[in-house]
């Protein structure tokens, strides 16, 4: 690639078309010419300057070599001296004329200075100079005509600062410590102790421990001193130094201190005499002329001022007119132990009236009734002598009871009427084991009965003995009454509802479960009467708060920005109560859960179904057919038990013995006939043919000797029912009804067995 | 007088004569009128450094036999 470039000659036409200089000509213009110009000049001085450094010192050369020879000038040490060298007399003399010149003349000048150093002095020192001078004396210690040597007192530099010079004399300073000294010498031989507490009672400066063996080193501080030339300057050519003058300037100093006490205290004669007499006092004026006379006050610290009383008066007239006000909840809180209390004390007096005015005989017959109340509920507990139908009839159950299918029975109808005509095996037999677990509700009726009459007898304290008493009556008469209860109709009332749902079992009583629930609900109760109670008292509070508020805002002095402020400050504070309150009340906070599943058609679930339900729905599938019917099937068949009569099987045996045993007027029934012990069909005979022919089978006669003599007894023959009855078994047999109930289970299976005693059978047929 | 480079390395290569106390626009002018482009779109750089008009070659130190970086904008 070629350079684009122009010559010289090109560039400067260029630059002249452009309105530029010309280029210069030559390598470097300005700066390096200069450069070297410059050193060349400083070369040049250089040189020069040395030039005339070497001239110089040559000068000063010379010049000091002829100095040197002028100091040469004379004899020297080798050449003797012209003028008497041996004459050691001369020489003596000399040197000592020579001496005593040079000392005469010194003598002179020091003279001379310090008669010039005097001078200057004394014109200057005088009386003046010492004015203002402290002296560290009194001035009655100097005599008049007496001299006295004063000396600056010793002190530190600070001291010196603070107190300034002080003037004192030795001879008298000692006297004085000495004096002290001696005086407290005398101290220590006196006893120290004075019986005061001096030290609580002296104010001011507190004295120092075993003071009195203190000795005085140098004078003491705040002792007496006076000035030097404070007055005398008035009485100036009394030109007399030392003491003298100093007694005289003390004299002077204290009739001039009197004088300006006695200016001081002077009163004015002079009065204003064109006063005019004005209608009021001022202050001042007033506070001379009327003096307060002093009112006792009275034990009440401070009256209160006019308007506070007003307002306590309106206070105390609206106290008067308005009644208290009364707290609903907290009534209903309290009422009821004022009420208890006092029936609680008429009790007590009644009793005390009671055992006051009780006779022998009357104690007598107490003790007697009470006995046989006693007896009686015995009796009742043991139930030995009380007879009704069911006693008599547990008592001959048998452990394992029959069980007799209706249908069945119903088969053996003939053959069981047959058997009662031939023969008259019956047997007193109880009756079937429904009627027993009927039997034995009864029995827990009774017992929930009691518990009842039990809680209620804690619960209500004012009813006692009494009721026990009535409760055990009751309990007597409950069994004979009706001891296969009824159930108690729906339609009654809520009560007997609840009491038919116990008695079928649907609603449990009593399980822990419940008992913790009733618990906790119980307290949850509790803990919500507490906090009304509480949230009643707080609201009674703040409205007492704001009325007092009113009544402080009432008042003119209080000004609104106090007000404000006590308001903020006591919303603060109510705010904080409320949340302490509302802290408190949380503490005993127990919420009552219990998380219950129910399925679509209101069934309680138990967790594991819950579970399942819970896992169906998730997994959107069921169960199969099989378990979903046989679900529904157990759900059903609850509900029937539950739709089922407690007090009698579902094909109403019970009912139908009853009605057979009225009918028969009778206490027992016939269950078997024979010596086969087979239970004749004859049952449940009224059902088919309105006939009844009940058979008991005895025990086997082969057995026992007892029950085949028993075996056969007394048929009754009514119009339209045979009753064959044995008494054959009774409670002294009781191995032997044992038996018996062993074998008519065992019997009562087979169907056709039951055919096997024919004349029962035939019996019945005949009479049918 | 002095001589310097300015190179474009783009294909044009100008040797200007100049004055120390030219300044950087006199430069440009003369660059251009040697080359025939615009003055005023030439830009002289020496690494980052562009070179402003007002300022002449001695300030910048811009000595005899100097190469220049020649752009455009």
């Amino acid at each position: 690639m070629s350079e684009i470039s122009a010559s010289i000659e090109e560039t400067n036409a260029m630059r002249a078309r452009l309105g530029l200089a010309p280029l210069k000509e030559g390598r470097d213009t300005s700066s390096s010419k200069i450069a070297e110009d410059n050193l060349k000049r400083q070369r040049e001085e250089e040189a020069r300057k040395a030039r005339d450094e070497e001239v110089k010192s040559r000068i000063a050369k010379s010049r000091n070599k002829r100095e040197l020879n002028k100091a040469r000038v004379g004899k020297g040490l080798g050449e003797a001296s012209d003028e008497d060298v041996d004459d050691v007399y001369k020489w003596t003399m000399k040197s000592r004329s020579k001496e005593k010149e040079r000392q005469a003349a010194e003598a002179a000048r020091r003279e001379k200075e310090l008669q010039e150093l005097d001078e200057a002095y004394q014109a200057e020192y005088g009386e003046d100079q010492l004015a203002g001078l402290r002296v560290g004396h009194d001035i009655a210690d100097f005599q008049e005509g007496e001299e006295r040597i004063l000396t600056l007192k010793d002190s530190t530099i600070l001291g010196n600062e603070e107190e300034g010079d002080e003037l004192i004399n030795i001879q008298l300073s000692e006297r004085q410590r000495l004096e002290k000294n001696q005086e407290n010498k005398k101290k220590v031989k006196q006893p120290v102790y004075s019986g005061y507490d001096d030290d609580e009672f002296t104010l001011g400066k507190k004295k120092s421990i075993l003071s009195q063996y203190d000795e005085v080193l140098g004078l003491e501080a705040g002792h007496e001193t006076f000035v030097l030339g404070e007055t005398n300057r008035l009485k100036r050519g009394g030109g007399q130094d030392g003491s003298g003058s100093h007694s005289v300037q003390g004299g002077f100093s204290t009739k001039d201190k009197m004088s300006q006490k006695l200016k001081e205290a002077a009163i004015a004669l002079t009065y204003n005499k064109t006063l005019q007499a004005q209608d009021y006092y001022t202050k001042e004026e007033a506070e001379v002329t009327f003096k307060k006379s002093k009112k006792k006050k009275k034990s009440r610290s401070r009256k209160p001022d006019s308007w506070e009383e007003d307002g306590n008066q309106e206070e105390s007239a609206m106290e008067v007119e308005r009644p208290e006000p009364t707290d609903i909840s907290e009534l209903n809180f309290v009422d009821d132990e004022d009420l208890q209390a006092s029936l609680a004390k008429a009790r007590r007096l009644a009793t005390k009236k009671a055992v006051k005015t009780l006779t022998p005989e009357q104690i007598a017959k107490n003790l007697a009734e009470s006995k046989a109340m006693e007896v009686e509920e015995d009796l009742t507990q043991k139930g030995g002598l009380i007879i009704s139908d069911v006693s008599e009839f547990v008592s001959n159950l048998s452990s394992s009871a029959i069980h007799i299918p209706s249908s069945r029975a119903k088969g053996k109808e003939q053959s069981s009427e047959a058997a009662g005509t031939s023969t008259s095996t019956s047997i007193n037999v109880s009756k079937e084991d429904t009627d027993m677990e009927n039997a034995k509700d009864a029995e827990e009726e009774n017992e929930t009965h009691d518990l009842k009459s039990r809680t209620r007898a804690e619960s209500e304290a004012a009813e006692d003995q009494d009721v026990d008493m009535n409760e055990s009556k009751s309990e007597e008469h409950k069994p004979t009454d009706n001891p296969l209860e009824d159930e108690p109709l729906v339609s009654r009332g809520l009560g007997s509802t609840l009491a038919l749902l116990k008695q079928k079992g649907a609603y449990k009583v009593g399980s822990a479960e419940q008992e913790e629930r009733a618990r906790i609900q119980a307290e949850r109760a509790n803990w919500l009467a507490e906090a009304r109670l509480r949230e009643a008292k707080l609201a009674r509070e703040l409205a007492r708060e704001k009325e007092r508020e009113k009544e402080k805002s009432r008042d003119k002095n209080y000004s609104i920005r106090d007000r404000e402020k006590d308001r903020e400050y006591e919303n603060q504070r109510r705010e904080q109560m409320l949340m302490d309150e509302r802290e408190a009340r949380m503490k005993n906070y127990k919420p009552d859960i219990k998380l219950e599943y129910i399925d679509e058609s209101g069934n309680r679930l138990s967790t594991k179904e819950a579970f399942r339900q819970l896992s169906h729905a998730f997994h959107g599938k069921t169960s199969g057919k099989m378990k979903t019917e046989k679900r529904m099937k157990k759900l059903e068949d609850e509900k029937r038990l539950l739709g089922m009569s407690s007090t009698d099987t579902p094909l109403n045996m019970v009912s139908a013995f009853q009605e057979r045993q009225k009918a028969a007027g009778s206490a027992h029934l016939v269950l078997a006939v024979g010596n086969r012990n087979t239970v004749p069909s004859t049952l449940t005979s009224t059902m088919v043919g309105g006939t009844i022919s009940t058979i008991a089978t005895g025990g086997r006669s082969g057995t026992t000797s007892t029950s085949s003599a028993a075996a056969h007894t007394s048929t009754f023959a009514a119009p339209n029912h045979t009753v064959q009855t044995n008494l054959s078994i009774s409670g002294v047999h009781a191995p032997n009804r044992e038996k018996v109930a062993f074998g008519l289970k065992r019997k009562a299976d087979p169907a056709p067995g039951a055919t096997q005693d024919e004349t029962v059978t035939k019996k019945s047929r005949n009479d049918a | 007088m002095i001589e310097v480079v300015c190179n474009d390395r783009l294909g044009k290569k100008v040797r200007v004569k100049c004055n120390p106390d030219d300044t950087v626009g006199d430069l440009k002018k003369l660059i251009a009128a040697q080359t025939g482009t615009n003055w005023e779109k030439i830009i002289l750089k020496k690494w980052y450094n562009i070179y402003k008009d007002h300022i002449t070659l001695e300030d910048y130190e811009i000595h005899d036999g100097m190469n220049i970086e020649l752009y455009y904008n």
